[in-house]
């Protein structure tokens, strides 16, 4: 559950909204909208200039990035010199390394392939840091505009929402296409800055 | 034909920059040659430098790259302007300052010679000296490089519950190799062309094998002038940058890669 009631003023752009996120959830928004904003302050990288984020009854609002059990992809979010593999088991502890949820996860997201990540196309970086991010002991994840760089973005999408559902984590993704809002729960609308529940 | 005016314009402007150095080849390995300048003391003199200041380098590039990442990562002014300091002060000040802290007269100074650690006239003192004074262009110069790299895949590394040493470890570092090698150029270049500094505190080694009463190449150059006159230290002064300049380009060609 994520609770967000929180404002940020960026230049002359005033996002302000206040969400009650039960389930696995997307932001449909033009650009400009907040999106990106709202994403970052979710996950640590802004602070709000008032407000609270409280997931899962704990408040968030001031814990540190690395601390908040929640992480943002973009298509610029991984870990360019690690191979694959690495890449995957980079955020996991040692000792807690389990080879079957690990194939099962690479299967279903499509990651059969290895190499630097740096190296790989964009659609590939994508799915192995979903990948990453679903490994971890991350317990939100956000996801901003990345689905729209992969081919099979549908199937993607609804295998990393039925992933997070069986690893109870939650999900939260930013995107232009309204299509994309059939494989969650709740949909909201961001318009300048503040968001309406569609669904 | 359209004229490149900016381009003849940056290189005429190159020129003026290296014409002296390019003059002093000229005379020094020419008209005014002086084999006291390639003696073997000025021969030691190169290898004592080149040596205290890949030591120094190396000291650099390992106790000031953190540093260098933490001020980038977090904006300090007040630490940006303390970084700069030995840069700013006339390096002699250096020399001198190294002499107090190491002198038997001050707590710091006992304290260092209690425990076998001598400034004065060694090579400990030639390479504390070059650091301090060609860190704040390692530092400085490897800031930039910080700042201009993506931060993304750091922000991504602490959200999934990474601390700051292991990204700086395991994904800062890796990548920064190229940075380091510049910025170690950089400073490798101010070591070997010290001089304030070192006149003061290792004006010359007694304490470096075969290099022991050598003293480095910027020190020996101006004892050539003032003892032997223009010639030899013209002709010494060749033979340093004929050394400087290949190790300078390889070193660079090595970081283009």
């Amino acid at each position: 559950m994520l609770e967000l009631d929180l404002a940020k003023k960026r230049d002359s752009f005033m996002l302000e909204v206040k969400m009650n996120i039960a389930g696995n959830a997307c932001i449909l928004g033009r650009n400009g909208s907040g999106k990106s904003t709202l994403l970052s302050l979710i996950a640590g990288l802004l602070s709000p200039d008032r407000g609270i984020i409280r997931f899962n009854g704990r408040d968030i609002t001031r814990i540190s990035v690395e601390e908040r059990k929640v992480v943002l992809v973009t298509p610029a979010t991984y870990l360019p010199n690690l191979d694959v593999d690495k890449h995957l088991l980079w955020a996991i502890n040692k000792g807690k390394i389990d080879k079957k949820l690990i194939d099962n996860i690479k299967s279903r997201l499509g990651v059969n392939y290895s190499g630097i990540v740096d190296r790989l196309s964009t659609g590939m970086r994508i799915r192995t840091a979903i990948a990453t991010a679903l490994l971890s002991d991350v317990e939100l994840i956000l996801v901003d505009e990345a689905f729209s760089f992969v081919d099979d973005k549908d199937a993607l999408i609804e295998k990393t929402v039925q992933i997070c559902k069986e690893l109870k984590k939650q999900i939260l993704f930013a995107t232009q296409d309204e299509s994309d809002s059939r494989h969650v729960e709740e949909v909201y609308l961001l318009r300048d800055g503040k968001a309406e529940k569609i669904k | 034909m359209r004229i490149n005016w900016l381009g003849i314009l940056s290189y005429s402007m190159l020129v003026v920059l290296i014409l002296p150095v390019l003059l002093l080849l000229y005379w020094g390995l020419g008209p005014f040659y002086d084999s006291i300048g390639i003696s073997l003391q000025m021969q030691k003199a190169i290898i004592l430098s080149l040596i205290s200041s890949a030591i120094a380098v190396f000291f650099i590039a390992l106790l000031f790259t953190p540093l260098s990442y933490y001020l980038s990562r977090n904006k300090n002014d007040v630490a940006e302007t303390l970084v700069d300091l030995p840069a700013m002060v006339p390096h002699p000040i250096i020399g001198i300052a190294l002499l107090v802290f190491d002198s038997p007269l001050t707590p710091t100074g006992k304290f260092l010679l209690g425990i076998g650690i001598n400034f004065f006239n060694s090579l400990d003192g030639m390479v504390i000296a070059l650091i301090i004074v060609s860190a704040p262009l390692y530092i400085k110069s490897l800031l930039s490089y910080f700042d201009s790299m993506d931060r993304a895949p750091e922000y991504f590394a602490r959200g999934l519950g990474a601390g700051v040493g292991k990204i700086f470890m395991q994904i800062v570092l890796p990548r920064s190799l190229r940075g380091i090698l510049t910025a170690s150029l950089i400073s490798l270049s101010r070591a070997m062309s010290e001089f304030g500094s070192i006149a003061i505190v290792a004006y010359s080694i007694l304490n470096f094998f075969a290099l022991s009463g050598s003293s480095a190449a910027s020190v020996l150059i101006y004892q050539y002038y003032t003892s032997f006159g223009l010639k030899a230290a013209v002709t010494a002064s060749a033979a340093m940058i004929i050394v400087a300049i290949p190790i300078m380009i390889a070193t660079r060609i090595l970081s283009r890669r």
